[in-house]
């Protein structure tokens, strides 16, 4: 789920050395401070990101007795920390959202008028997804956004939210049908078949 | 490609941080690591929890144009607020901001305490009468950040409509973005923050506050974790607040009941002799909360609201003393009620001409209308020069209609 997850560092190791040992908590700041930073800025900017990156680490410092060592991995918890902050923010991500909804054309553009209306074209799609996105109810975004953007599997976004894994699946479903009618009834879904069949 | 692969491509690019870019974060966490208990005292350690959305603004010349729409845009008759001498005590950005151009600070009595000071706000804003916008009316806030930047918002006032916002730091600049409607009915039941300029529900009375501030989530009515740190409420609220004067028109009693309610929560502490972000005299309702500082500040004389300020983590702020200025925050620098809003290029123009583009385009190939929609597209949207126009169609081989 992480670019370098190849073997997944022993969190919970780490993270009960830290009951007697604070300072042991570095280690997983380390780890993964880097890739939650990366998620709150995907979805709350970079400036607000670089002060829930901290708060994400103090809470879970915090909450380190409570952990489940038997999770080797404790990057679902990290995401769920920082998805429950992100509830804080809600409005800066609309706008985040928002901004994204207008995007330029490429500074240097290709030297070809079918290109850049192509580019023109996805902005339009992505501009109808942005807001669609921004519309979903927040509890079905943090699933979508989880699964689709961090690559988190429907376990650890479970893990992440604490919410059985049926109900990520219904959220997920749900988030998914609203788009779907979204793209349907803005015309994009075709533009993006067409942008699909010039390519 | 499915639908989940066109949501992951929305995904906004960003590089992973290094070390370098993590290591003020890193030192946040550490301090408070080192420390054993990051709340050792119930005062935090760190963390910034109260940087809000409410980053804004700028000087000079944008601002006073800023400053001269918003003076061509109030209704005065219908100019409520926030007190009567919300616009005397607003001197309108671009003007003089040191200290020193408000000699006559009110000198706060040594004694008074937040709670006090919020409870003189309340009884005074209980005798005040205001005239809400109608439902098709707007609120327009301006707030300037020194340093930064501009925001312009217009709130439709029953959060049914969309709104407009204009940042100058959102790219393009000087764009302006449409606020989605979300009505507080739709704030309930979909968890869309509130885009109103007026909430007409929000209660007159201290006890009830709380609970519409977490059904409309801009507060939260219990910690959202069982071992928040203490003072979570203060800085919830103090941060709902600052957020709701700085863009929404709350009626006198509300702003009463607001009062109320802040008075009675702890964790707020006075700051006797606080300036605003551009210089104006107020007094200021501290909180701390994992060891970042923030302050709303309000005139002393009108209990009107100033704007906020805020203080790093452990920058360890002294709040006594004369001109109290926190690093960062903005200023309220004008708030009316108007009847429409601006001419702008929002969303739905620029969708009208993608969707224009995208027909002729991809469809039927047919290159004439498609040079005239990115013509347009160029120039109307994004309001390039006639010549940056002509410049980008020759570099795309295109000889311009």
């Amino acid at each position: 789920m992480a670019p370098d997850d190849s073997q997944p560092a022993d969190d919970a190791a780490t993270i009960e050395a830290s009951w007697s040992d604070p300072e042991r908590f570095a280690a997983l700041f380390d780890r993964h401070a880097a890739l939650i930073h990366r998620y709150l800025a995907r979805r709350v900017g970079p400036a607000i990101a670089d002060d829930l990156v901290a708060e994400t680490f103090l809470a879970a410092f915090r909450r380190r007795q409570r952990y489940d060592l038997s999770v080797r991995d404790a990057r679902p918890w990290l995401y769920g920390i920082a998805t429950n902050l992100i509830g804080q923010h809600r409005r800066e991500e609309a706008r985040q959202l928002r901004i994204r909804r207008v995007s330029l054309p490429d500074p240097d553009p290709p030297c070809h008028a079918d290109q850049v209306v192509a580019d023109v074209t996805a902005s339009a799609t992505k501009a109808v997804l942005a807001r669609a996105l921004a519309d979903l109810p927040a509890a079905e975004r943090d699933v979508l956004l989880l699964i689709a953007w961090e690559q988190l599997s429907y376990d650890e976004t479970a893990a992440a939210l604490r919410i059985p894994v049926g109900t990520v699946r219904s959220r997920l479903s749900r988030a998914r049908s609203r788009l779907r009618g979204v793209l349907a009834s803005s015309g994009a879904s075709e533009t993006f078949k067409e942008i699909l069949r010039n390519e | 490609m499915n639908d989940l692969d066109l949501i992951t491509d929305l995904r906004p690019e960003v590089p992973l941080a290094d070390a370098a870019e993590l290591a003020a974060a890193r030192q946040q966490v550490m301090a408070a690591v080192t420390a054993g208990d990051p709340n050792p005292s119930g005062i935090p350690t760190a963390g910034k929890r109260l940087r809000p959305s409410w980053r804004v603004a700028l000087a000079g010349a944008t601002a006073a144009a800023a400053s001269g729409i918003a003076v061509a845009l109030l209704v005065s008759s219908a100019v409520p607020s926030r007190g009567p001498s919300i616009a005397l005590n607003h001197p309108r950005p671009g003007r003089p901001t040191a200290a020193t151009a408000h000699p006559h600070r009110i000198v706060v009595p040594a004694t008074l305490t937040a709670a006090q000071f919020l409870n003189s706000a309340a009884a005074a804003m209980a005798h005040r009468t205001g005239v809400p916008p109608r439902p098709g009316q707007y609120v327009y806030s301006e707030n300037v950040t020194p340093g930064s930047g501009w925001s312009k918002e217009w709130l439709s006032a029953n959060g049914a409509e969309p709104g407009l916002m204009e940042d100058s730091t959102s790219p393009p600049p000087g764009y302006a973005f449409t606020e989605p409607p979300c009505t507080v009915a739709q704030a309930e039941a979909t968890g869309c923050y509130v885009a109103a300029g007026y909430l007409p529900g929000l209660p007159v009375q201290p006890s009830a506050v709380l609970a519409y501030l977490a059904e409309v989530h801009l507060a939260a009515a219990s910690p959202p974790y069982p071992d928040e740190p203490p003072h979570w409420m203060a800085n919830d609220l103090g941060k709902a607040v600052g957020q709701l004067m700085a863009t929404t028109y709350l009626l006198p009693a509300q702003q009463s009941a607001i009062f109320g309610l802040l008075a009675q929560t702890p964790g707020f502490q006075i700051v006797r002799s606080a300036d605003d972000p551009i210089g104006r005299p107020g007094v200021g309702i501290y909180w701390s909360y994992q060891g970042a500082g923030a302050m709303i500040i309000f005139d002393p004389a009108t209990y009107a609201f100033l704007g906020y300020g805020t203080w790093p983590a452990n920058s360890q702020p002294v709040l006594t003393g004369q001109n109290v200025t926190a690093p960062d925050g903005s200023a309220l620098t004008a708030m009316a009620i108007v009847n429409a809003l601006p001419p702008h290029h929002g969303p739905q123009t620029l969708t009208t001409l993608f969707r224009q583009v995208r027909q002729w385009a991809v469809k039927t190939h047919q290159h004439g209308t498609v040079i005239q929609n990115v013509t347009a597209y160029l120039r109307e949207v994004l309001h390039l020069s006639p010549a940056k126009v002509h410049m980008m169609l020759s570099k795309l081989g295109i000889s311009p209609a």
